[in-house]
């Protein structure tokens, strides 16, 4: 897969069977972050599937020594070192739940892109083909562990970067974030329309809305949802 | 409005798709730009909504504007040329 990282750069990634493939999200996150980010430091990238935020991260210079990976799944991490090797970039990788893998371990930055969707949406999405989503039925399972969790393994001024996909109760997220954070910002706002293996569902689609699962928009004649970028920042 | 040109919209869709180069004329579509992918054409859209004040988004003609000339020939039809 064809990643292009900036005007000037493009990475070639492997793929693996059962790693998420990267989204508009993904790039999202990237965009966002390497335009945030003006010191190299010690960075995590959690949930790093193949290794595309993490390792695009890197080649733009913004990752101090290696950079530090970990997925739950085997095959993730494994993809991630094989694409961070094809680039000469040092890895840390480890395979284990969310911050198991760094119980002891300190970053300046933590780049969280776990699965953030509802598990309805899930189902019939083009996203999850033989890759699990275990984020419950609002998406705010995962990334509400993380944002708790975070600060215990940020440096002091580290920094928390975590996308909000609009297919989850954003508010939910947003009200975690400002009890566990002082300062929350958001970087990025991108909308998409809607895959077209969804517009069949835009029925169900609502009737999550109506329940404050999710959150689109109609315009322009289409059916829209967003990514937003933010940033927490240690204290 | 009224008084907004086709360069000027041009501009916008220019910027909007990000292009390295190749520039957008009168001519341009999905058909002979590379990045007029949904996304781009999504990245169209919302400039241009930007660009009018938020008078496009309710446009339900604009999903299926696969080209500038539709385009122009949109905007001018809800009077914001």
């Amino acid at each position: 897969m064809l990643v292009k990282v900036n005007n000037n750069r493009e990475l070639k990634l492997e793929m693996h069977k059962g790693v998420f493939t990267p989204t508009g999200t993904s790039k999202a996150l990237v965009k966002a972050v390497g335009n945030f980010i003006t010191q190299p430091g010690k960075l995590l990238d959690l949930g790093c599937g193949s290794g595309v935020v993490g390792i695009s991260l890197q080649q733009l210079g913004l990752v101090k020594d290696a950079l530090y990976v970990s997925d739950l799944s085997k095959e993730a991490v494994d993809c991630a070192e094989i694409n961070a090797k094809q680039y000469n970039c040092p890895i840390v990788a480890k395979c284990g739940p969310l911050f198991e893998p760094w119980k002891e371990e300190k970053f300046d930055y933590i780049v969280d892109d776990v699965s953030g969707v509802s598990e309805t949406v899930a189902k019939i999405s083009p996203w999850f083909d033989n890759v699990p989503c275990n984020s419950g039925i609002d998406g705010t399972e995962l990334i509400v562990q993380v944002i708790q969790e975070a600060s215990r393994h940020l440096n002091p001024f580290g920094k928390l970067f975590f996308p909000i996909v609009s297919f989850s109760d954003v508010d939910k997220i947003l009200k975690v974030a400002h009890q566990q954070f002082s300062r929350v910002e958001r970087l990025a706002h991108e909308e998409w329309p809607l895959p077209q293996e969804m517009n069949q569902h835009v029925a169900l689609l609502k009737k999550l809305q109506e329940k404050g699962v999710i959150q689109i928009t109609e315009k322009f004649g289409m059916t829209l949802w967003f990514t937003d970028v933010y940033v927490a920042y240690n204290a | 409005m009224g008084t907004i040109s086709e360069q000027e919209v041009l501009t916008v869709i220019q910027k909007a798709l990000d292009l390295d180069g190749q520039l957008v004329t009168i001519e341009s579509s999905v058909w002979n730009i590379n990045e007029w992918d949904s996304l781009g054409h999504l990245g169209i859209l919302t400039a241009l909504d930007k660009f009018f004040d938020g008078k496009v988004a309710a446009i339900k003609e604009m999903a299926k504007a696969d080209s500038v000339r539709k385009i122009l020939h949109i905007l001018k039809n809800n009077s914001l040329m």
